[in-house]
């Protein structure tokens, strides 16, 4: 089934990933554009997806919100896979008091709950892009230091790497050369499962006020305000819902049918 | 099993030091002063006030010296005091405590009652209709965001069956009002770990069935009942086992949010609330009892396992 799959995730990314960058283009109207006159509209009426509390157009936020939502857990994924991969694949080559201290930093990461950690860090840094991209970035950072030093540990000693050494080939040389090939497979996967987590956890502190501020939409913080009017005006909480589910399902069937592509152990 | 459990106890202190000092340095990460902080810009000081001050709160020695107090009062139960209410920290945290306790567990458990069930049934109808759309709505659940389909629930509920939602009944006193108030927060939380599970046991359990022990029970002529509850699924919840102490820290850290969402007063609304009056103590507080229950149940898992699976005691 997965390999099915896995190419309609792709096309999911692909047409989401389309949105947010023409999102300034597509967008049928401006996203801040207040109209009074128009508030709380059902879907239809000239305004597909309706519109909030101030008259302002879901559909558009909605589309403008994929970009926050996106490049947020883009930029945070990509901040865990360099420092992961970058500890992991130190740690598993050399070992010794380094590989201790980084697998031990790793498990106190691991020892809180991912969202309570984001949440925490959030608290005292303050609310900004910034911040939330190192936020989820370190939460998810012991994930691809694992796999890095895993994935590592194994290749360290076999017999091409002892070649290399005897060849006179440097550490650098060999782990650049060596290892992070063979790393690339995990940590693709890890990468595209990540990336599911990131949405979520990016719109789960927005949703508490704790991520992308208004007026700035992003999925997370349309459901917050929707929520205010969640009986009278549904449709406020419903679209940005629903934009995150589909990314997430994306990446969950493209990471599902890299796994069995690449590391046939879980099918 | 008592050296097993010994040394699992042992293998946790440096991981406690790490949550108590992570923890602690939370506060020192605060960009400026916290004192500044904590008083805005309305208050006024006198330097002299602001060194008074500093020394209330202990902030004025060096870093370490303060670590030590803080292990020093932790381990004495002083979590300090809240910063708006004066309040002793921990008894408010723990009366708040069993509400977030009784949501992550009634979550697990409609995740295990949902997922194990599918799971078997789509692993023995294999790659038929149903296995299809299990997995599939398998994949839906762990792509919903939590805080939403609660939002999604108790919309359904309140405007199209005009289901009153409840107000949350403590367990002492009546403990069906409290599965009534906490049954939708709970199944919104354990979707997402249902669909972990199912999938968990579906692949572990075909592994199982795919085993040479299973063919001999099966060629000694055992029922394909007693094949399945006597041999194939003992074997195949060990793992699925493990990925349930995983799944912990999710369900801790998503009461935080599903109880913003239903407005239940948990130990969730508890730091929220302090996060955004910048009531540093408190939030300090549950982030160390929330990830302190996360290690505890983590633990159980790992004996439970051992206890289950003798390998891992004497491997």
């Amino acid at each position: 089934m997965h390999n099915r799959v896995a190419p309609i995730g792709l096309v999911i990314i692909a047409a989401n990933l389309g949105v947010a960058l023409l999102a300034p283009v597509i967008v049928p109207h401006d996203v801040r554009a207040m109209h009074p006159v128009d508030a709380l509209r059902p879907p239809g009426h000239g305004y597909l997806f309706g519109t909030d509390e101030f008259g302002r157009d879901v559909l558009s936020r909605v589309l403008m919100g994929s970009r926050v939502s996106l490049s947020v857990a883009f930029l945070s994924v990509l901040t865990s896979v360099l420092l992961g991969t970058t500890l992991g694949l130190t740690a598993g080559f050399y070992g010794g008091w380094w590989d201790a201290l980084t697998m031990r930093a790793m498990d106190i990461i691991f020892a809180f709950p991912a969202i309570l950690l984001a949440i925490a860090i959030m608290a005292v840094l303050g609310t900004s892009v910034a911040n939330l991209v190192l936020a989820i970035g370190i939460v998810y950072t012991p994930q691809f230091a694992r796999v890095a030093r895993a994935a590592a540990l194994t290749v360290r000693g076999l017999e091409f790497v002892d070649a290399a050494r005897a060849l006179g080939l440097g550490n650098a040389r060999i782990i650049g050369r060596h290892l992070i090939p063979n790393v690339l497979a995990p940590i693709t996967v890890q990468v595209s499962l990540s990336l599911s987590l990131a949405i979520l956890s990016e719109s789960a502190l927005s949703f508490l006020g704790l991520g992308t501020q208004p007026p700035t939409p992003s999925w997370g913080n349309m459901l917050s305000e929707g929520r205010q009017f969640l009986e009278l005006a549904p449709w406020n909480a419903v679209f940005p819902g629903l934009a995150i589910m589909l990314v997430v399902l994306g990446f969950n069937l493209l990471g599902d049918g890299l796994r069995d592509l690449l590391d046939p152990r879980l099918r | 099993m008592q050296r097993y459990l010994a040394s699992r106890v042992l293998a946790l202190v440096p991981v406690l030091f790490g949550i108590l000092a992570v923890v602690f340095l939370l506060i020192r990460l605060i960009p400026g002063d916290a004192v500044q902080l904590f008083l805005g810009t309305q208050v006024e000081m006198t330097p002299a006030q602001m060194i008074e001050l500093r020394r209330f709160f202990g902030v004025d020695k060096p870093i370490p010296v303060q670590f030590a107090d803080y292990l020093a009062r932790i381990f004495r139960g002083d979590f300090g005091v809240s910063l708006r209410t004066a309040r002793p920290v921990l008894p408010d945290i723990l009366t708040r405590l069993p509400l977030s306790f009784q949501l992550a567990s009634l979550a697990l458990a409609i995740a295990v009652l949902i997922a194990i069930p599918l799971g078997i049934v789509s692993a023995v109808a294999r790659n038929s209709t149903y296995d299809v759309v299990a997995r599939i709505t398998g994949l839906l659940g762990l792509s919903i965001p939590n805080f939403w389909l609660g939002a999604m629930l108790i919309l359904v509920f309140s405007r199209f069956l005009h289901v009153p939602l409840g107000q949350y009944v403590p367990l002492s006193q009546n403990p069906l009002l409290t599965l009534r108030s906490l049954s939708l927060p709970a199944l919104a939380l354990g979707v997402a770990i249902a669909a972990i599970l199912m999938r968990h046991t579906r692949s572990s359990l075909l592994e199982v069935l795919g085993q040479e022990y299973i063919r001999t029970a099966r060629g000694k002529g055992l029922r394909a009942r007693v094949v399945m509850l006597r041999h194939a699924l003992p074997n195949a919840m060990i793992p699925v086992i493990t990925v349930l102490g995983f799944q912990m820290g999710y369900l801790l850290g998503g009461t935080v949010v599903i109880e913003e969402i239903f407005a239940l007063p948990g130990m969730g609304r508890l730091v929220l609330q302090a996060i955004f009056q910048r009531d540093y103590p408190v939030v300090q507080g549950v982030v160390l009892v929330i990830a302190l229950l996360f290690v505890v149940t983590n633990l159980i898992v790992d004996v439970l396992y051992a206890w289950i699976d003798p390998r891992i005691r004497y491997g």
